[in-house]
């Protein structure tokens, strides 16, 4: 599968937007770009390991909730992640 | 002259059922609290002139009134208006008090309360949520740090049963008038955003009033805790502050466009007043067809933000908007933000060097509209997230 990240996290990820991942979930897709990217860990996940909420997954231009992660993903599928936060 | 304290009735005397009509709402706002908004409209020059942040006692008021209480749920001693009606009282606020750093208030400590109140802990709630409906403990929300989310410097330190913080805040709407701040701040021991109540009193806080542009009776302050010892209890979430920072500034991104809708609909008025004595040619000028077109350009404004508002604060009430960035309330908070100052710079044009002096107060207007630029997330960040949005959703069925 293919990781796009947000603006805001490609910092985290050496300001690479596209992630090339060999996984068949999303989880386990989320789970080897933080493995290859430490830092990426504390801004995706918070303290219960639970994605954060600020984060918008899209699954080929669909949003998809956590509860679908573990759901199989074919090699050519795209995951965006969109950090759409803002302060205050 | 009214006295606001000899003539404001108390919320609960008031006999006539509420809904959600203007009318009905207006008739409400009026009859609990005409006489405060009333000295707070006369009193609003010396304010916006020495910077001067609205006074304690003035909001001590308001909470009599029954405002700070009136979004705020029944089983706390508050009315439980819908956000909806809520939004509609904060309308006609701000249309009937020229200050608008005082609606902003009157939204802001009840917003703050609301989170407290979602925590579900008791001790803060008896404390800050019934604190803020009697006018008592009014907490600011101090966040920002001139710094991405995700590079906060601030910092919380466990020390046996107290924790330690250190932060400095370089923004905080009502800083300089609140009680308490609920801040956030980076826990040391596993990295994570935690939500701390830090009250005032406490030593090794320091409150740095900051002079702005427009909205200068709002208390605009860089709150700065040095080593702020506290008590463990007074740590309201442990972690996921990025989450429940987004969960309060997304309603708030509505809420805080009600009061400059109502003001936006005075304006006009008020234009339309001044513009029917004034005579060229012989005839008033809103008899021309240019001055004409123009305030319908305002109207057509004024009746865009309503139309907006109205469904970001219902699908805010029915749950359907998306808790942490809504795109529509999101996006009724950016075109209001356009649309106010915009009208406002329309009324400019339509009052000639008139609406360009300080007898007039369409200049206050504009500078206090332009705090909506970066209030609840900049106009840019909005645009951007929206964009990334649509671009997430656009690659659907490729």
């Amino acid at each position: 599968m293919n990781i796009v990240l947000s603006g805001t996290l490609q910092k985290f990820a050496q300001y690479q937007r596209e992630h090339s991942i060999d996984a068949w979930t999303i989880q386990e897709g989320l789970d080897h770009l933080v493995k290859a990217h430490p830092a990426l860990g504390n801004a995706l996940f918070d303290g219960a390991g639970e994605l954060r909420r600020a984060h918008l997954v899209f699954l080929n231009g669909d949003q998809v909730t956590s509860d679908r992660f573990s759901e199989r993903v074919g090699e050519r599928d795209e995951i965006e992640i969109l950090t759409a936060i803002a302060g205050g | 002259m009214m006295n606001g304290a000899m003539t404001a009735r108390d919320s609960t005397t008031t006999v006539e059922p509420l809904d959600d009509s203007r009318e009905r709402i207006a008739r409400w706002v009026t009859d609990v609290a005409g006489a405060l908004l009333e000295r707070m409209s006369e009193t609003t020059l010396a304010r916006d002139r020495d910077g001067t942040p609205i006074d304690r006692g003035d909001l001590r008021e308001a909470a009599r009134c029954g405002l700070l209480g009136a979004s705020l749920p029944v089983e706390v001693g508050g009315r439980g208006m819908s956000t909806r009606r809520w939004g509609r009282v904060l309308e006609h606020v701000g249309g009937a008090c020229e200050d608008g750093s005082f609606a902003l208030l009157v939204s802001l400590f009840p917003a703050v309360a609301r989170m407290i109140h979602a925590s579900g802990r008791a001790d803060l709630v008896d404390r800050y949520v019934r604190g803020c409906i009697t006018g008592e403990a009014l907490v600011s929300f101090a966040y920002t740090e001139d710094s991405d989310p995700f590079s906060l410097a601030s910092t919380l330190e466990s020390a046996g049963d107290d924790v330690i913080v250190t932060a400095s805040k370089t923004m905080v709407t009502g800083g300089a008038i609140a009680d308490a701040y609920m801040t956030y701040v980076v826990d040391q021991t596993n990295g994570d955003l935690a939500v701390v109540i830090i009250d005032r009193g406490v030593p090794g806080v320091e409150v740095v009033p900051i002079d702005t542009m427009g909205l200068r009776g709002a208390g605009l302050a860089s709150v700065h805790f040095r080593g702020v010892r506290i008590p463990r209890s007074q740590v309201m979430l442990e972690h996921g502050g990025l989450d429940h920072v987004q969960m309060f500034l997304n309603p708030r991104r509505a809420i805080l466009c009600c009061a400059p809708v109502g003001r936006m609909e005075r304006i006009i008025e008020d234009c339309v007043r001044r513009l029917s004595r004034t005579v060229r040619y012989g005839q008033p000028l809103t008899a021309m067809q240019v001055v004409q077109a123009r305030l319908g350009k305002m109207k057509l404004a004024l009746n865009v933000a309503r139309t907006l508002l109205d469904r970001a604060l219902l699908e805010l009430d029915e749950g359907s908007a998306h808790p942490l960035f809504d795109e529509y309330v999101s996006t009724a908070k950016f075109q209001i933000t356009e649309a106010a100052i915009a009208l406002s710079l329309d009324a400019m044009y339509l009052l000639g060097s008139h609406g360009y002096t300080r007898a007039v107060p369409v200049e206050r207007y504009l500078r206090d509209f332009c705090g909506l630029l970066a209030g609840a997330g900049a106009q840019d960040v909005i645009q951007t997230n929206l964009g990334m949005m649509a671009i997430g959703g656009a690659k659907k069925g490729r």
